[in-house]
């Protein structure tokens, strides 16, 4: 009896504090905010759960609270499918990407005004040291740079091109860590 | 060999015996294995017994990875129903232990148990299912906002 009094006393204690604060918040919330155990999982747990969703939508939990800010910006794996997204937010995205490691990264991209920054995108994965790398291009026109084709940290690797053929390149090739190449839709050329 | 058995004891004093092909499941168990400093009973420090007969469930059901489509076929079915047994906070108490125990497969799944509620909410009903505090001022949510504007731009923004 006297710690469910104690409890609520400190509830209503919060309740006031948290309204001089002007935090907005509702009373009947107070039990469940005490119990706020996912925003005491350590960061590089949230950033695995956060590996699971979209960038997009990863991104969004930056407003849940201050603790959750910045823990996006460490996720191990980005993803993006822009049919409509354009590059100025992933540039944005990657210069606030924080992870020395980034285990994935995943591309749908079918807007042409992309393909002048993909070569930069890719440098970016690149120097991040990406293990898995797919990328999906629904481009006319694109021809994969040759730093592409000489990396030491992908494991695997999935190109589609819808739209493009993919030159065969004219430099070596050195994947010295690739373990499973995937390519689809990929009409080799070597014009 | 494998039918050797080990005992792994929780936090709160609970015992369980499984076969050490169980208990490598567990790769914090694995790699004390593989530097012989097994004995046969090992303390878990950081999980209480009824995550860790959870964890347990979980290692003995995966036991076998087999390749076969049928077989994983099998165990996605099992995994999604063994997920639908917990509520929320169990979910969030076995991630801890998967991460603690190492224990890939499972960090895994309740991870993505986990995503798939995040992902379909809003902010504002993300806070409300996790009982998360919003301790921003408005002036710094909407900063926040500001400064990842794009992400928000569908679903809060509404168009002129």
């Amino acid at each position: 009896m006297l710690m469910a009094g104690e409890s609520s006393t400190a509830a209503a204690l919060r309740v006031r504090r948290c309204r001089r604060k002007g935090l907005r918040r509702s009373p009947t919330k107070i039990k469940e905010a005490v119990l706020d155990l996912i925003s005491s999982l350590p960061d590089d747990i949230l950033q695995h759960i956060l590996s699971f969703i979209q960038t997009k939508i990863a991104i969004k939990t930056s407003l849940l609270s201050k603790r959750w800010r910045h823990v996006w910006c460490g996720t191990p794996s980005l993803s993006f499918y822009c049919n409509r997204v354009e590059a100025p937010f992933i540039n944005k995205t990657l210069t606030r990407y924080t992870s020395s490691k980034m285990m994935s990264f995943k591309l749908h991209s079918n807007l042409s005004e992309n393909v002048p920054h993909l070569d930069s995108w890719i440098e970016f994965l690149m120097s991040r040291n990406v293990e898995n790398l797919s990328m999906t291009l629904w481009h006319d026109e694109y021809k994969f740079p040759d730093f592409f084709y000489i990396n030491s940290s992908v494991k695997q690797l999935f190109v589609e091109l819808d739209c493009a053929d993919m030159r065969i390149p004219t430099c070596s090739v050195s994947w010295t860590s690739l373990k499973k190449l995937t390519l689809r839709k990929c009409r080799l050329s070597d014009d | 060999m494998s039918s050797n058995k080990i005992v792994l004891t929780s936090s709160d004093g609970e015992s369980f015996e499984v076969e050490e092909v169980v208990a490598r499941k567990l790769q914090i168990v694995g790699h004390m294995i593989e530097d012989d400093c097994v004995i046969n009973e090992i303390p878990l420090q950081n999980v209480t017994g009824d995550i860790l007969s959870m964890v347990i469930e979980y290692c003995k059901t995966h036991v076998d990875e087999e390749e076969s489509e049928e077989a994983q076929t099998k165990l996605k079915t099992w995994d999604k129903e063994f997920m639908k047994k917990f509520d929320l906070k169990t979910h969030l108490k076995i991630i801890l232990a998967a991460n603690y125990l190492n224990v890939k497969g499972l960090l895994d799944l309740v991870s993505q148990t986990i995503a798939d509620n995040i992902k379909d909410y809003t902010p504002e009903k993300i806070r409300e299912v996790f009982g998360v505090e919003n301790d921003y001022t408005e002036e710094e949510e909407a900063e926040v906002r500001k400064e990842n504007a794009w992400a928000f731009d569908e679903a809060d923004t509404p168009k002129p």
